[in-house]
């Protein structure tokens, strides 16, 4: 089975070679879509050679980025992929005990369920368990974290859990899809490193999820 | 006599017939929007000076005076125009959206 990893990267100057670095040592492929930097974020990447390296000619939003990276690794014939974030705070370590996990109980999505520890800032514990618990009462799919960019999938799935989000609403998107068609969702403890408190899901952001949430569930 | 309003309204409203006939010529407006847009700015103009014309709308309306009509019907035509811009935008963004994917997934095939 190839696996194929999937790092999404807007400015990430700082961190990116880092990240592609670490994650070449487990998967096949490392496939990096640098969604319109304004840095030398795609410039940092090319010096670390990762196997593909994608740019957006404008920033487009996450979930757009996933979806190139996606479809570039459904071009490539990988069967699994992987998607962490490029500022460092996903270890790619946890990439070999992740897929086990995952062949072993034969899922069709595994989620890197953040620990809520003193390294994570207060705004992200109170929004998150907002948003778990939002979504579990529409949705039916009980997660401890529904905005983790840490998962694993197979590509196979990727038509029925395809989103429409480019922004932050894209993970807990791509998992009301999958509740919806009812695949085999699993969950992992992750340790997370946060690196600049600016950058990530805002409140607003935070807000937005949840309304989309409103908006998947009534029409669909 | 007219009303300081009325003139705010007229040079409002030849303003914008300017602008919608600038767009044309410059080819940003095609012929359905120019005449749709100078459509609009024509009503204007009729009921800035001829407040009258509107009375006939008051009385089966239930509104008491011109200007809570203009009010109205102001509001009501602004959201429609942020309803149809809102749905434009997002067929916009969408089609960008493609074009994006599109372009950056070029070198992988």
């Amino acid at each position: 089975m190839k696996v194929a990893a999937i790092i999404p990267a807007y400015n990430e100057e700082e961190h990116i070679a880092r990240v592609i670095q670490d994650t070449k040592k487990y998967v096949d492929k490392v496939i990096v879509v640098d969604d319109g930097s304004t840095d030398k974020t795609y410039q940092e990447a090319e010096k670390v050679k990762p196997d593909i390296l994608l740019k957006h000619p404008i920033n487009s939003g996450k979930g757009l980025a996933l979806k190139t990276g996606i479809e570039a690794a459904l071009i490539k014939n990988m069967d699994i992929i992987i998607t962490l974030d490029s500022d460092g705070q996903h270890n790619p370590a946890d990439i070999p005990r992740f897929l086990e996990y995952f062949k072993k109980n034969k899922l069709d999505l595994l989620i890197g369920a953040r620990k809520l520890n003193k390294n994570m800032p207060i705004v992200f514990k109170i929004g998150n368990y907002i948003i778990q618990k939002t979504f579990k009462i529409l949705f039916g799919v009980d997660v401890k974290d529904t905005q983790s960019g840490f998962r694993i999938l197979k590509t196979k799935i990727y038509k029925k859990i395809i989103w429409n989000s480019t922004g932050y609403s894209v993970e807990a998107e791509m998992l009301a899809n999958a509740g919806k068609h009812k695949l085999k969702i699993g969950e992992l403890p992750i340790k997370t490193v946060y690196h600049d408190k600016a950058k990530g899901t805002t409140v607003i952001d935070g807000v937005v999820i949840v309304l989309n949430m409103l908006r998947w569930r009534l029409t669909r | 006599m007219v009303l300081g309003i009325q003139i705010i309204g007229f040079v409002f409203a030849v303003a914008m017939i300017y602008f919608t006939y600038l767009y044309f010529r410059r080819r940003q407006f095609d012929m359905k929007d120019f005449i749709i847009w100078l459509i609009v700015w024509i009503l204007l103009v009729i009921a800035v000076l001829i407040p009258s014309t509107v009375n006939i709308f008051l009385e089966s309306l239930g509104i008491v005076s011109a200007i809570q009509l203009f009010a109205i019907t102001g509001v009501l035509f602004l959201l429609a125009v942020v309803f149809f811009l809102h749905k434009s935008v997002r067929t916009q963004q969408k089609k960008l959206n493609k074009i994006v994917k599109a372009i950056a997934l070029e070198k992988v095939k």
